[in-house]
């Protein structure tokens, strides 16, 4: 039986490099990739490249440099989760038997700030409702309403992920902070302050897969899972700007996951690790329910025991997340994969969560699309 | 800004408003009768095309918000000020710009009203819309 193995993965760090266009960021962290797996960049029958700034044909630029060898190449722009569903696509080219050797890249320069968000019309963008944040701000009020949390839960999220990063030399901030000066930093979108939220910035990740029986110590891909958020789901990352009163279906990230599952075979409670969408302490908070890491109302809970912190139960974005790496939006979906698999092959050094075998990554973007992708390491 | 009437002005969107009624114009599909703001020709639930224009509630209560305080790319007014959802009788949640005296003191569940807002100065003025809070809940 044939398995989908992850042969390789490359970063380009996460952060901000002056001039350096985003395109060759994209081409250090594929030579990485195809370094980590012992081929040859002519090996690669297609190319899977997630962005959302890059402009046109960003994997046909990067053929240009690195070598026009002919194969199809395919630019997938699906906003935050651009890179989950390169993957994912990347995996379907294998499984079909269309391929047998794919890489999948991803890969952003951003400008500093608020995010253009052409995800709206521009009416809105000139009566300021164009504010991705504060969608993520809406979800976190009404979560602190429903279950409780309050704004030191919100900051222990981030006090856990930024002390995760001093361990990733990859991170865009490598710096503890404590818990009051999250609460004393400058507020941003009610009750989101600014170091609850990530930052967009610049970098690249990519990863080589591969159709072949996989074997001992082989990171192998197991499950997937990509969906598109509901109208009557719960106010979210989908960023709807208008909604029905009965909004009780599951969330994308839920639906998302629970086929991922399904796929693999396991459930959250086998998971040794997870890199998720922390775009902010509140996403996280959520996304540890819909993900099924805990009961409904029991995140806060769950976090404040530790579980989710690094020698807890289940550590969630050991690699730093997005709150200290910075979000790139088409190479950050890429950048879980890369920490995953790094964490399921026992090479993350001090930020290693010991003997991880099973590890997932939820990435979630602009229109609610969210992808959910499960590792086992055989 | 001015919250003052000035419904003479250029809307910042088309078919947002029913001027005269003073209210957010929806669209209600004349096939399954279901309701969104903005107007638009087709139909998210069954796919019609038979959408009819229909004024939105001009009071409501707020499911959630925030306060932005920092001007997004493109934004015609000044920050810090409030956006969020607001909940309408007819089983809508609409995003909306908030107004309140005092921001700070918003909460969820305020009773809120329909006003006008204008955007921008001179031949930029445009004519917008925000849901006014009316007292604080409990």
């Amino acid at each position: 039986m044939s398995d989908i193995v992850v042969e390789g993965v490359g970063m380009h760090p996460f952060g901000r490099f002056g001039a350096k266009p985003a395109i060759e960021m994209a081409c250090e962290a594929i030579l990485e990739a195809l370094h980590d797996a012992c081929i040859e960049w002519r090996e690669i029958e297609a190319i899977y490249c997630a962005h959302m700034y890059a402009g046109t044909g960003a994997g046909q630029r990067i053929c240009a440099i690195l070598g026009q060898t002919g194969i199809p190449v395919i630019n997938v722009e699906n906003a935050c989760s651009s890179g989950g569903a390169a993957a994912i696509l990347a995996r379907q080219a294998l499984a079909s038997g269309e391929h047998a050797t794919v890489l999948a890249v991803g890969l952003e320069k951003m400008p500093r700030g608020f995010m253009d968000m052409d995800y709206f019309e521009p009416w809105r963008q000139h009566i300021g409702h164009a504010v991705n944040p504060a969608q993520f701000a809406f979800a976190s009020r009404r979560l602190m309403h429903e279950q409780g949390i309050t704004e030191r839960h919100l900051a222990l999220v981030a006090e856990k992920n930024h002390a995760h990063s001093v361990h990733n030399d990859k991170a865009m901030y490598r710096k503890r902070f404590t818990v009051d000066e999250i609460l004393a930093s400058p507020m941003i979108v009610d009750p989101l302050r600014l170091l609850m939220l990530c930052a967009p910035n610049e970098g690249a990740a990519a990863a080589v897969l591969r159709r072949r029986a996989a074997r001992p110590g082989d990171v192998r891909l197991i499950g997937h899972g990509l969906k598109t958020a509901t109208r009557d789901q719960p106010l979210g990352e989908h960023m709807p700007t208008d909604s029905p009163l009965r909004s009780d279906q599951p969330s994308v990230t839920r639906r998302a996951a629970d086929q991922a599952f399904a796929r693999a075979a396991i459930g959250p409670q086998d998971l040794d690790v997870v890199e998720m969408q922390d775009t902010d302490s509140g996403t996280e908070l959520i996304n540890m329910t819909e993900l099924g890491l805990c009961e409904r109302g029991a995140a806060a809970t769950m976090l404040e025991s530790g579980a989710t912190r690094l020698g807890g139960r289940l550590p969630v974005n050991p690699s730093g997340g997005l709150l200290s790496k910075g979000e790139p939006v088409g190479a950050s979906g890429l950048g879980q994969i890369y920490e995953v698999v790094n964490q399921l092959r026992d090479r993350c050094g001090q930020r290693q969560v010991p003997g991880a075998r099973l590890g997932l990554t939820q990435a979630l973007g602009a229109g609610g699309n969210c992808s959910v992708l499960v590792f086992e390491r055989c | 800004m001015s919250s003052a009437p000035q419904t003479a002005l250029p809307p910042i969107g088309s078919d947002l408003f029913d001027v005269g009624g003073g209210s957010l114009l929806g669209g209600r599909c004349r096939d399954c009768g279901a309701l969104r703001f903005p107007h638009r020709g087709f139909c998210g639930a069954c796919q019609g095309t038979g959408i009819d224009r229909a004024p939105l509630s001009r009071q409501g209560r707020i499911y959630t918000f925030t306060i932005v305080r920092h001007p997004p790319p493109g934004y015609r007014g000044q920050a810090p000020y409030a956006i969020g959802y607001v909940e309408l009788a007819e089983g809508l949640r609409v995003m909306t710009t908030i107004t309140a005296e005092d921001l700070e003191s918003l909460q969820i569940g305020d009773l809120v009203a329909f006003d006008w807002l204008v955007l921008g100065e001179g031949e930029q003025a445009r004519l917008s819309w925000c849901y006014r809070r009316l007292e604080a809940s409990g």
